[in-house]
């Protein structure tokens, strides 16, 4: 079942190699993209029942915790290709798209998921380092997509900053295989298993070190300060779809990547360390996060220190740690993938009539995109934690977790820098959604709401966050809960 | 004994390239000093592979010197060639402050050295605090370069330096480790000079100081 998983998106990129128009491609991505997602949730019951899946002599794993990754990229997967099939076809009427640039595109997305899949399925933190890096460079000429003066900035600051955040990452990871080689043969310590149980004998001293270097490598990918300037600029040049694929399932997949080490550093160097360092670098970037959020001109931009803010919230899940914050953290992972992908859908439907990202020049979209629109508020309250949306479980679960272990002030600042970005995202998305639009050229196309493929997967995933908000099913609490038991 | 002055060797006359590199403004010696510190990257993997029996290293080495000797000077020659003069570097912080700011950091990379892995023999010594140093020389060349070229001739030291580190910290690191750092390595290269000439294309420049359109 693992293989199948791997073979789908390879057999996707391949289909695409042909010169087929954009209908068949769109065809092609949604089936594989619903294949791998119904796969990832089969493989997902599978650990629920029987624990953890090997295959390949264990170098590829499934636990709890990769299959909630999993599910996470692949969910995220599943609304964004068919919803790239009509974002492209939308742009292909507004403006000229060589097919030679759609075909790319029809690619380079398949692999991209192919990558973003393998990190949760390989079990060796070297490789994890190179499925990684790989899904950003195949990310990097989606970002260049329009090939713009912008577009290639935005793409090129993306390249340099991350591959030295990815660098700075493999140092990390290096000092954690020398520390596991002093004790234990070359075989044994390169799965995340083995270094866990090789973890208390391990030297604090470079495990400290390593797990700094880890937690900035891999951050820089998820946006946190100081790392985080290319995230924005991504954000707001890259087409919608390639937004919500960075949001949802890179950011998802560095964090996991650090949710693994996690628990080895724990193990090695105590609790205390952890707070300290994921704990500060959670509040500084929430507050980077706040300000720009307060100040932000554009509403691409505006999701993408969302974004920031939500890893923010993650990693202080972490540091305040027990159940209820490694709980929080997992969950918030999974449903801010979900929601922010439903966010950048309709931002690229915005984008594609209103021709801006200005948000002084974007009013009435209720009026003139009813469906969209409509849509749009309800993710936003999704996404500040509204209840009875999901993320307000995991919100709850963070602050919880704060005030039990007695954080008092550190949880306070957390609530009150939260609670400003969510009224300033609130505030600026209201004034989008309502007010008069300005006229308009009456061609047939700015003025018509999105189609079916841009708005269904919006659909679906504002119904998920809503439906996990009201009802968690027992499977996946259960492996939510093993995930946390796993980070300890 | 002869091999642990031969690593010796290999380390500091790999430090000295990263400082040509550092030390000049044109594209074709850089990317020659660049080459040259790869093949001392390459030997003393073989020298390591000789000292520890590692046989697998000996693989390392072959993939280092084709790879990074060979190919990649070869690819980036040729896009500076397509780029033609309008490319040639313009230092915006001199070579002098350049080599200073490159001497400080070879001072702290020797200094962390011992932090880095703790007990380490001398043999691997040499190489851990070179390849730190050139690690943080890499990133500073990135911060003090403009030219897109430039940037990715830094990440590229920045990848040696790490390469290093990990030969001096974990030699019986996994082959196939380090064969995918090495084909991630390529496939970057490769996507860096697409968008340098790109970015040639639309700006009619590589200087990066002209991308700055996006801020906040």
């Amino acid at each position: 079942m693992i293989l199948t998983l791997i073979a789908i998106p390879i057999l996707m990129a391949l289909l695409n190699l042909g010169r087929w128009n954009l209908g068949l491609r769109r065809i092609i991505l949604t089936i594989g993209a619903l294949l791998m997602l119904a796969l990832s949730a089969a493989l997902a019951v599978r650990v629920d029942h029987q624990g953890a899946v090997t295959a390949m002599n264990g170098s590829l794993r499934v636990d709890a915790l990769s299959a909630i990754l999993l599910l996470t990229v692949n969910g995220a997967a599943a609304a964004a290709f068919p919803y790239s099939g009509g974002y492209l076809e939308e742009l292909s009427v507004r403006q000229a798209i060589a097919p030679r640039e759609i075909r790319r595109f029809s690619i380079l997305l398949p692999l991209f998921a192919l990558m973003t899949t393998l990190v949760p399925l390989l079990n060796n933190l070297g490789l994890v380092w190179g499925a990684m890096e790989a899904a950003t460079l195949a990310a990097v000429f989606l970002v260049a997509f329009y090939r713009t003066e912008e577009a290639l900035e935005a793409a090129w600051k993306f390249l340099i900053i991350t591959s030295i955040g990815s660098l700075i990452g493999l140092v990390g990871t290096l000092v954690f295989f020398s520390a596991a080689a002093t004790i234990a043969g070359p075989e044994t310590y390169a799965g995340w298993t083995a270094l866990l149980s090789l973890a208390p004998r391990l030297s604090p001293g470079a495990i400290t070190f390593g797990f700094t270097l880890v937690a900035i490598g891999y951050g820089t990918k998820a946006g946190v300060t100081p790392m985080h300037t290319w995230m924005p600029d991504a954000y707001s040049r890259a087409p919608s779809p390639v937004c919500a694929l960075l949001s949802g399932s890179e950011l998802s997949c560095a964090m996991y990547i650090i949710f693994r080490y996690v628990p080895i550093a724990e193990r090695c160097v105590g609790h205390v360390f952890l707070f300290h360092l994921l704990g500060g670098i959670g509040l500084a970037t929430l507050l980077v996060a706040a300000l720009f959020v307060v100040a932000q001109r554009e509403y691409k931009r505006l999701l993408a220190y969302s974004s920031m803010e939500h890893t923010a919230l993650m990693l202080l899940g972490v540091a305040f740690g027990g159940p209820l914050g490694l709980f929080g953290a997992i969950w918030q992972l999974m449903t801010h993938a979900f929601i922010k992908s439903a966010m950048f859908f309709g931002a690229g439907n915005i984008l594609l009539r209103y021709g801006t990202t200005d948000m002084e020049a974007v009013k009435g979209v209720l009026s003139r995109m009813p469906v969209t629109g409509t849509l749009w508020l309800i993710c936003t309250a999704a996404i500040v934690g509204a209840p009875p949306f999901a993320l307000f479980g995991s919100d709850l679960s963070i602050f919880g977790s704060a005030f039990t272990h007695g954080h008092r002030v550190i949880g306070a600042l957390t609530v009150l820098l939260l609670a400003v970005i969510y009224i300033a995202l609130f505030y600026w998305v209201v004034r989008m959604v309502y007010g008069e639009p300005a006229p308009m050229p009456e061609d047939g196309v700015a003025s018509r709401d999105a189609g079916v493929w841009s708005v269904a997967p919006m659909l679906c995933l504002a119904v998920l966050a809503l439906a996990l908000g009201l009802v968690l099913p027992g499977g996946l609490r259960h492996l939510l809960e093993a995930s946390a038991s796993l980070m300890r | 004994m002869a091999i642990s002055q031969g690593a010796t060797f290999c380390a500091v006359t790999f430090l000295i390239t990263v400082f040509g590199v550092l030390g000049s403004a044109r594209f074709e010696p850089c990317i020659a000093a660049y080459a040259a510190g790869s093949l001392m990257l390459g030997g003393y993997a073989i020298l390591i592979s000789l000292a520890t029996g590692y046989g697998h290293l000996g693989v390392v080495a072959a993939l280092t010197i084709l790879v990074k000797a060979a190919a990649i000077p070869f690819i980036l020659i040729r896009v500076v060639r397509r780029l033609g003069t309008a490319t040639e570097g313009h230092l915006q912080i001199g070579a002098a402050v350049s080599l200073i700011i490159g001497a400080i950091l070879t001072v702290i990379g020797y200094a962390v050295s011992g932090r880095f892995a703790p007990g380490l023999g001398s043999f691997y010594h040499s190489g851990l605090a070179a390849g730190i140093s050139a690690t943080l020389i890499g990133m500073a060349f990135v911060a003090m370069r403009r030219q897109a070229l430039m940037q990715l001739l830094g990440l590229l030291i920045c990848e040696n330096g790490t390469l290093m580190i990990g030969l001096a910290i974990a030699p019986d690191l996994p082959l196939i480790v380090e064969f995918g750092v090495i084909l991630d390595v390529i496939v970057a290269v490769v996507i860096f000079a697409g968008l340098a000439l790109s970015i040639h294309e639309v700006y009619d420049t590589t200087d990066t100081a002209r991308l700055s359109n996006l801020r906040g």
